[in-house]
């Protein structure tokens, strides 16, 4: 089993691809391995494209939304869908340096 | 920005590749962020700016951002400052890197005191030699 943080910085509006790196994210969490998908900066207005909230979580990805991100986007949305983890860069920044996992920016 | 310290843990290095165009979005709010918890949690970094994030910590930029109209006794500091701070908080164990190749072609290698241009070669030693790589940008 691997360990990945994926980092999405876009959101379904920006150019890139945010639902083919949820679709790697429910991939590799089927396969066995231990994803932790990190939504960041326009990431956390998380749209249609791609699979669902739900069906992600369902898949054993662990999602974290940046606190941060989330405040500047979304004021007063202190929480998201059950399962869904509010973090920070600290939180963040242990993930990154744990040896052993693999970081991807998009 | 809160620069304070904090516990440290088994040092580590990490690489922050910042690419592209840094002002399309808040990649470099992202990196700056990253890089000060990084510092702050006991680890060395070392972020290497490539493109357009170059011009980010030239000499020529003053110390705050342009002043927005609609709050014009608000004074944000410029991206330059902010590095600056980052660099003088973090006591040797963040260095801010240009990259000679992308500078020289954009006309940004008058960088600020304590940011060095480096070949552009170095960027893969540098990753590669780092014990997490991580490239933001558009690359």
């Amino acid at each position: 089993m691997t360990s990945y943080l994926l980092i999405e910085s876009g959101s379904d509006r920006e150019a890139g691809d945010p639902a083919g790196l949820r679709e790697l994210a429910a991939g590799l969490s089927r396969r066995g391995h231990d994803v932790v998908l990190f939504l960041l900066q326009n990431a956390v207005l998380i749209g249609p494209a791609g699979p669902p909230v739900d069906e992600l979580l369902r898949s054993g990805v662990q999602i974290w939304v940046d606190e941060l991100s989330l405040a500047a986007r979304a004021p007063g949305a202190a929480s998201g869908p059950d399962g869904v983890r509010i973090a920070g860069m600290p939180e963040l920044v242990r993930r990154l340096m744990t040896p052993g996992v693999r970081p991807v920016w998009h | 920005m809160a620069l304070t310290g904090g516990p440290a843990t088994v040092e580590r290095r990490l690489f922050l590749g910042l690419i592209g165009t840094p002002y399309a979005s808040d990649l470099l709010t992202s990196a700056v962020r990253i890089a000060e918890e990084a510092v702050r949690q006991g680890h060395r970094v070392t972020v290497w700016t490539c493109g357009y994030a170059t011009a980010l910590t030239t000499a020529a930029v003053g110390p705050s951002a342009p002043r927005n109209l609609a709050a014009w006794d608000t004074r944000h500091p410029s991206p330059a400052a902010l590095v600056r701070h980052l660099l003088a908080w973090a006591d040797g164990e963040l260095e801010w890197l240009v990259c000679r190749f992308c500078a020289e072609e954009r006309g940004t290698t008058e960088q600020l005191p304590g940011v060095r241009v480096r070949p552009s070669y170095e960027f893969m030693l540098r990753a590669d030699a780092a014990d997490v790589s991580l490239v933001l940008g558009v690359k």
